[in-house]
């Protein structure tokens, strides 16, 4: 089975230097699509409102494959409620 | 395959006699037990869903997995087993296990006959006493882990497996200080997790870059107990692990 790579970049970058064996290329975008919210959902309650998850899938060559970004964008809205 | 059998069961009966004193007579009776003994290639099945199986399994040395599969080819990783443990006890009850179990590693398992299994409980009640002792202690850590997966994020489920394996090989002695095997691979850790795999491997870093624990050729080294335990909210209460064991260990 093939293996890829994917670094997680979310304020910092998380080189991925053991990568996760993948049957093919699109078993590999299926779990980058999986990880990127999964990732988010443990990680935004920590932290601001404003975050952004980027992954980059390389090949087993060090190709770039698939790139993907997911972005939460909380606002506060009322001042009174936020006090 | 006398001797292995033999000592089998005096494993068996050490196992039992730390849940539950055991009188002489009892052990005894244990003693009488017929076992098959077979040794388990690693991957290989050792019970499939929906297949009824005669026996129930006693492991001697290795690990096993409980899992139970979808359609899609996901998998759920229901429980993990070590030396000592009794995985399918209510199979003595419920017939067609509604899981599969297969070697992780090349493991030995002494299977016992359900006929004899059930005449020795029906002669000696404190035996059965422990057998169903057995069982509840499986379903309490099935808790654990209903409850870390429904409710713990990635780091506090994958802390609190490291912490609930170490106190369980500890028990049993498998432990080399604050070292102890860990076969289980990044897609096997994801699947008892429930996490993906990539989600897996950057938690995993996590623990690592915070010198919390170091996994090197298949062997995990807890590096601070204090700080991994306090992450997980691991308390060992529900394992009930023997007294003179449990003290010596969670430091």
């Amino acid at each position: 089975m093939p293996r890829f790579f994917f670094d997680i970049h979310d304020g910092q970058f998380t080189r991925d230097d053991e990568g996760t064996n993948c049957a093919d290329f699109e078993a590999a975008r299926r779990e980058a699509m999986a990880s990127l919210p999964e990732i988010a959902r443990f990680t935004l309650p920590n932290d601001g409102d404003t975050r952004a998850f980027t992954v980059l899938v390389r090949n087993e060559v060090g190709v770039i494959v698939y790139t993907a970004t997911l972005t939460f964008a909380g606002l506060a809205l009322n001042s009174a409620a936020t006090s | 395959m006398l001797a292995p059998q033999n000592d089998s069961l005096d494993r068996l009966i050490r196992k039992l006699d730390g849940i539950t004193r055991l009188s002489e007579a009892d052990k005894q009776a244990i003693r009488g037990l017929p076992v098959i003994v077979k040794t388990i290639g690693p991957g290989q099945a050792i019970l499939h869903e929906g297949d009824p199986s005669p026996y129930c399994c006693l492991i001697l040395n290795g690990w096993t997995l409980c899992q139970q599969l979808l359609s899609d080819g996901k998998r759920q990783i229901l429980s993990v087993h070590v030396a000592n443990d009794m995985p399918d006890l209510q199979s003595l009850h419920l017939p067609y296990p509604d899981f599969g179990m297969f070697a992780l590693t090349g493991a030995t398992i002494a299977f016992v006959p359900h006929v004899e299994l059930r005449a020795l409980m029906a002669a000696f009640p404190t035996v059965s006493a422990v057998f169903w002792r057995e069982t509840l202690i499986v379903a309490a850590i099935h808790r654990a882990w209903i409850t870390g997966l429904g409710r713990r994020d990635a780091r506090g489920r994958l802390a609190h497996l490291f912490c609930e394996m170490r106190a369980r090989l500890t028990a049993v002695g498998l432990n080399d200080g604050d070292t102890i095997p860990m076969p289980l691979r990044q897609t096997d850790l994801a699947d008892v997790l429930g996490l993906t795999s990539v989600h897996v491997n950057r938690t995993m870093r996590e623990l690592r870059a915070e010198n919390l624990v170091r996994l090197e050729s298949r062997r995990l080294e807890i590096r601070d107990w204090g700080a991994l335990s306090a992450m997980a909210e691991f308390n060992p209460h529900y394992l009930y692990l023997p007294k003179h064991q449990s003290s010596q260990k969670l430091r």
